[in-house]
């Protein structure tokens, strides 16, 4: 199926929370050495072998910090897309088994990474799904009980993080000529281990009502299928100027999970919880690429 | 001689209040009855016991625990409390040179009532806006959970979900739109 105006927004939107986060907010941990494990994962294609570093996500644009291209394998540096790519998003190298690199399971992979302290995922999931069905990994606090149990490959999140999903939009009349209105209402849970790294989340994201966001044109999506960069280095600034539309934040409203909830889902207070609803719109002729 | 508004406006105003209060009487009293026979407001009414009237949940449950309220909650009285105050309507100053005279008439906003009926989960959260806007299924499974902690020792935070369909419907922004149609269409 071809992309959607929905596909674009959502990954636009998605790269611009990921741009509020590290920048204006500053979530992340600047650069430390990390040393990559081997783990066997369910996800990885025949062919491939992962190496886990303790923490997911590795911060992939920045303006202020260093952002890695390469990884040591046995002292040697290798750049990305040589036989292995950097998975950003779960802080992994995969390694091709027919590369050079062979298919050895003790390479010794070390590399100088970011990571944030508020990670961002796109999910299909619904609120409820994402706050009771899921696993959580506190980051960085568990890395120590991940590399006993070599859970880095199982399909759980690392929180504090935010779960982008679109809940549901409409079109509405704008102006003659065709002109619509189309509003989309996305949804976002923040699940973070503190009140203060909440409290940041929610907070630079309600004052982010009322400003627009570049639309990114999905050919310019920065990320390949395995969450690499596909032409290093990336940055969001340099990005956004090839855009020429924006969406319009319309309106966000900041909430928390009240204690007592919180209490009964997680059985603890580990977990701190909020919603950030998100009212996006964009005038627009929809029915333009009906047209023969 | 030049007549002027203020010697007019004496006159014509006692005649137009009088036109505008009665027709914001009668759309007032046509608001309250739309907003008692809401399938919404019957339906959340009628607290745990209730059915599905509404449509939102495709007829499954009732709105009272999917939300999440607990029993006993009265969610509907904030509300029917903003929308029983009386509408005020206020003579505008006039202007010295035209002759035509303004009228202020106050309305219940949607902020007001969506700020008066919070999540029972999440108070920044309305579940009067939730109701045109979707609601999760998260309050129905905190309540949920609530009762296996309470007929249960610890609660196990993993429970297989049900991917809920909320039916979005137009409840508040409808009523308040004709309140205000009926207004204009009364004093015509």
């Amino acid at each position: 199926m071809k992309v959607g105006f929905d596909h674009e927004v959502l990954s636009s939107f998605y790269l611009w929370c990921d741009d509020r986060l590290n920048f204006f907010a500053e979530a992340y941990q600047p650069p430390i050495s990390h040393t990559f494990e081997y783990v066997d994962s369910a996800d990885i294609p025949i062919g491939w072998n992962a190496f886990y570093s303790p923490y997911r996500q590795f911060v992939w644009s920045s303006d202020v910090i260093a952002v890695a291209n390469s990884v040591k394998i046995g002292g040697v540096t290798v750049l990305d897309k040589d036989g292995i790519f950097i998975d950003y998003n779960n802080g992994r190298i995969l390694v091709d088994t027919s590369s050079r690199h062979g298919a050895s399971k003790t390479l010794v992979i070390t590399g100088d990474f970011a990571y944030k302290t508020l990670n961002v995922y796109i999910t299909d999931e619904t609120e409820e799904s994402v706050i009771l069905n899921s696993d959580f990994i506190i980051s960085p606090a568990n890395q120590t009980f991940l590399q006993q149990n070599g859970g880095f490959g199982e399909k759980i999140y690392t929180v504090p993080a935010m779960f982008i999903t679109l809940d549901n939009s409409t079109n509405e009349p704008f102006a003659f000529g065709g002109m619509d209105q189309t509003v989309l209402n996305v949804r976002s849970v923040v699940v973070a281990d503190s009140n203060y790294t909440l409290d940041g989340a929610l907070s630079i994201f309600r004052d982010s009502a009322r400003t627009n966001f570049p639309l990114i044109d999905f050919n310019n999506f920065p990320f390949g299928e395995f969450n690499h960069i596909k032409n290093p280095p990336y940055k969001y600034k340099d990005l956004i100027t090839a855009s020429s539309s924006d969406c319009f934040v319309d309106e966000v409203k900041a909430s928390k999970l009240t204690d007592r909830s919180r209490e009964r889902i997680t059985g603890s207070k580990d977990y701190k919880i909020g919603f950030l609803d998100f009212k996006i719109s964009k005038a627009r002729s929809p029915r333009q690429i009906f047209t023969r | 001689m030049k007549i002027e508004n203020s010697q007019v406006a004496p006159i014509v105003n006692k005649i137009l209040i009088d036109k505008i209060n009665k027709a914001v009487k009668i759309a007032h009293d046509q608001m309250i009855s739309d907003f008692e026979s809401h399938p919404v407001t019957k339906e959340i009414e009628s607290g745990v016991s209730g059915w599905n009237q509404s449509g939102t949940l495709s007829g499954y449950g009732n709105l009272y625990t999917f939300i999440g309220f607990e029993e006993g909650m009265d969610p509907i009285a904030p509300i029917r409390y903003l929308l029983e105050k009386a509408i005020s309507v206020k003579i505008m100053p006039p202007s010295q040179k035209s002759m035509v005279s303004n009228f202020l008439i106050e309305l219940p906003s949607k902020q007001e009532i969506f700020s008066a009926s919070p999540m029972p989960w999440a108070e920044g959260r309305s579940w009067a806006e939730g109701i045109e806007k979707g609601i999760s299924g998260l309050g129905y499974y905190l309540n949920k959970l609530s009762f296996k902690s309470r007929s249960e020792e610890g609660i196990q935070a993993k429970t297989k979900i049900r991917n809920g369909a909320f039916k979005n419907t137009k409840y508040l922004s409808n009523i308040l739109n004709d309140l205000s149609r009926n207004i204009r269409r009364g004093v015509k």
